[in-house]
């Protein structure tokens, strides 16, 4: 009798250890920025600075003739780079630095541009020349998807 | 008297089964040895390292302990070895092109250090398979020897080619069709490969990114998927890396029932702009094996992680 006890008990105890057991999961990083219904443009890489920007824009500035649309809007959103720890060979983006903003709407009225820049995460920011910025987001090319425009 | 008799053949019994056990222990031929047509070229250190962790069931050269000889073992061990050598066998090295022979030194090495190969299973009854911290930096460093830098030069700006998505979309082997939707999706990361020379953007699926904000990412629930654009590098006239030749699509959906022989996720994969279907349903499999290294985050490898 106190064998069968002793049997009930701990198979008992194992069942309760397996429901409640947790699976470990890695501490995802959560999502800093929201695209807000933006498309990805494209990618690019800064080896030297080891980070990567992905730049969003609307549908204007992903159409015909972007670079001269008013309705035109982008984004720059720029990462650290991180080693991937599920798969060493891999850089993935990590802590999210800056997202420059750059938006058409003035061209309207024959005035510049405007630019903006978000900084995060990132003491030490030197704010570049927002013409210069704004030029060098304006005429990266695209990257090229089989399905676009969708 | 009687139970004298009786202990009398079960001892005889137990003998004669010893006796057969241990002679079919010596005598069973597991698997087959054929010729090493090429092995597999790397630093002594390195090479111990693969030897003892992974020849035994990943080359041509047979390694068996007693015990794997065993009745019942025997043809365990013997379809761990035939799966494996048809995986990756270091003992027929030269069938592969010197990117696919890096490739699978990559992966070999992702899948000892997910904890995934050598098998468990194997690990625990072979102890010399295991490899130590140190053994594994050491892969890591002979590893970053062949880090692959960008070379390519990126064009000036020129027209893209439209793309025509055919009337038709296209359906791999796996019963997936081709998504464009994915487009409307929201980004779930980006990464730059230094093991080959690509970039890559990744999408989830609404179910797949609430997913991800309710850490109910193991297992993900059906009906999430994942889409994966894949690019050659270029390096513009300023160093920076951007986006060249496009390579592929690929998706992950996930469906427990459905694909269940692949780990509850289904393959997909669409190449070259006429998005050309694979993998074949034996590809995928080899595409859930691989996975496995993910398995902490559900088979899903490109989620940034807080360092």
């Amino acid at each position: 009798m106190r064998v069968i006890n002793l049997f009930t008990v701990a198979a008992l105890a194992f069942t309760i250890a397996s429901c409640t057991e947790k699976k470990d999961i890695p501490a995802i990083r959560p999502f800093a920025f929201n695209d807000s219904g933006l498309h990805v443009i494209t990618t690019v890489i800064n080896e030297k600075d080891n980070e990567v920007s992905m730049l969003y824009g609307n549908k204007a500035a992903l159409g015909q003739n972007a670079a001269s649309n008013p309705e035109a809007a982008y984004k720059l959103v720029t990462y650290r780079e991180q080693e991937s720890k599920f798969w060493f060979g891999s850089y993935i983006n990590g802590e999210l630095l800056r997202v420059e903003t750059v938006n058409m709407q003035p061209t309207a009225k024959g005035q510049a541009p405007a630019y903006s820049v978000d900084v995060y995460n990132q003491a030490a920011y030197t704010p570049a020349d927002a013409a210069a910025r704004t030029q060098f987001i304006q005429t990266l090319d695209r990257a090229w998807y089989p399905c676009d425009p969708y | 008297m009687k139970i004298s008799n009786r202990l009398k053949i079960i001892s005889a019994s137990a003998g004669i089964a010893l006796v057969v056990t241990a002679a079919l222990s010596f005598t069973t031929r597991v698997v087959d040895a054929p010729p090493v047509t090429g092995d597999l070229q790397a630093p002594a250190a390195v090479k111990e390292i693969f030897s003892r962790a992974c020849y035994p069931c990943h080359s041509n050269t047979v390694h068996l302990k007693w015990f794997d000889r065993l009745p019942g073992v025997a043809s365990l061990v013997r379809k761990d070895i035939l799966t494996a050598r048809k995986h990756l066998n270091f003992s027929e090295w030269d069938k592969l092109t010197p990117a696919a022979q890096d490739a699978a030194l990559w992966e070999a090495y992702n899948m000892i250090n997910s904890g995934v190969m050598p098998l468990p299973s194997y690990a625990a009854v072979h102890s010399d398979a295991k490899v130590s911290a140190a053994e594994l930096s050491t892969l890591r460093n002979y590893l970053l020897t062949k880090k692959k830098n960008v070379t390519a030069v990126k064009q000036d700006s020129v027209a893209q080619t439209a793309a025509a998505l055919p009337k038709a979309l296209p359906t791999a082997p796996t019963g997936i069709q081709f998504m464009p939707e994915f487009r409307q999706w929201q980004v779930m990361s980006t990464t730059s490969r230094f093991d080959n020379t690509t970039m890559r953007v990744m999408y989830a699926n609404p179910i797949a990114m609430q997913a991800i904000r309710n850490k109910q990412i193991n297992p993900w629930p059906d009906g999430a998927i994942i889409a994966k654009v894949v690019w050659e590098k270029v390096r513009d006239k300023d160093g920076i890396i951007q986006p060249g030749k496009f390579l592929n699509v690929q998706y992950m959906v996930r469906n427990a029932e459905r694909y269940e022989t692949t780990g509850g996720w289904g393959y997909a994969k669409f190449e070259t702009p006429a998005l050309k279907p694979s993998p074949t349903l034996l590809e995928a499999q080899s595409c859930a094996s691989c996975h496995r290294a993910a398995a902490k985050t559900g088979g899903i490898f490109d989620l940034s992680t807080l360092n």
